[in-house]
């Protein structure tokens, strides 16, 4: 099992700066060819004044207090037994290209079922401005037991 | 100034399902995805080493690509991403290079505010559930 007083554990801040052409890549690798999140004439047109970042970008500025927590060596998850067993987003404004982000976020909880265990990272997302524009919640699962 | 949502809270019902949106998976999506998102793994990324190492099938996508096109079927609905308030969902089956999942939601409750709680999922053909337990709460006007 992985050691409860683990939770509440931080990581960050962690700043990140939004290109605007990373936004058009996630937004094409994930199949999205909607103007919005591509053109900046078509956006100039509507509430936003610019394009937009997915919601899901959050994957990328978001989730970085998680990947240093999969490979935090004090913890040191097995990951060759972790998948990522659940997720979610809460978005509170959207991200336009050249917002800076800063990261942060904690182990929020360890618990064990059966033979699993599972580690959920918290992490919020504020903008340059410190309004919180993003929550995210990622569960992993350690199968046999977790570190 | 261009509206990019069409929808009207008021015309909304419970129980109303959305357009369902499908993609057969190809193994470049998760090369581009890797890129793109950041996560090469390479169980998603290399065959050899997710048949042979992993002892998976095949190079499997990943998941968080796969909660991101169910963002998109749920954005294709309603047409304003920015609406799109919250998006959770449970990591189930593999999905291998040349499997079609379907990517669904209906309705499941209006609450206040203009504020509507879709019940989402993905499936494969087969029905095997890929995407489980999922919850998008949208704004609509």
């Amino acid at each position: 099992m992985i050691d409860h007083k683990w939770i509440g554990k931080t990581y960050g801040p962690m700043e990140y700066e939004i290109g605007r052409e990373k936004i058009k890549e996630y937004a094409a690798a994930t199949k999205d060819s909607r103007p919005v999140f591509h053109d900046r004439e078509f956006a100039k047109n509507t509430s936003y004044g610019d394009i937009i970042a997915m919601p899901n970008f959050a994957a990328v500025y978001g989730l970085r207090g998680a990947g240093m927590l999969l490979l935090d060596q004090e913890i040191k998850l097995n990951l060759a037994m972790l998948v990522h067993g659940a997720q979610e987003f809460e978005w509170f404004d959207v991200i336009k290209p050249n917002d800076v982000i800063t990261e942060t976020g904690k182990v929020a909880d360890i618990y064990e079922k059966g033979d699993l265990a599972f580690i959920v990272y918290e992490g919020e997302a504020k903008n340059q401005d410190g309004k919180l524009v993003c929550r995210s919640r990622a569960t992993f699962i350690i199968r046999g037991g977790g570190s | 100034m261009t509206e990019l949502c069409e929808l009207k809270y008021d015309e909304i019902e419970v129980g109303q399902e959305i357009p369902t949106f499908s993609h057969k998976f190809d193994r470049m999506d998760a090369i581009i995805y890797a890129g793109a998102g950041g996560d090469f793994n390479p169980i998603h990324v290399n065959p050899f080493f997710a048949k042979e190492v992993a002892m998976l099938p095949d190079v499997i996508a990943h998941g968080l690509f796969q909660m991101a096109l169910m963002g998109k079927t749920v954005m294709d609905w309603i047409g304003d991403p920015g609406y799109l308030k919250k998006l959770s969902c449970q990591f189930r089956g593999m999905t291998i290079p040349e499997e079609t999942v379907n990517f669904k939601g209906k309705v499941r409750e209006k609450l206040e505010d203009n504020l509507l709680v879709l019940d989402v999922w993905a499936e494969k053909d087969d029905g095997t559930v890929v995407l489980k337990g999922g919850e998008a709460k949208v704004y609509l006007p």
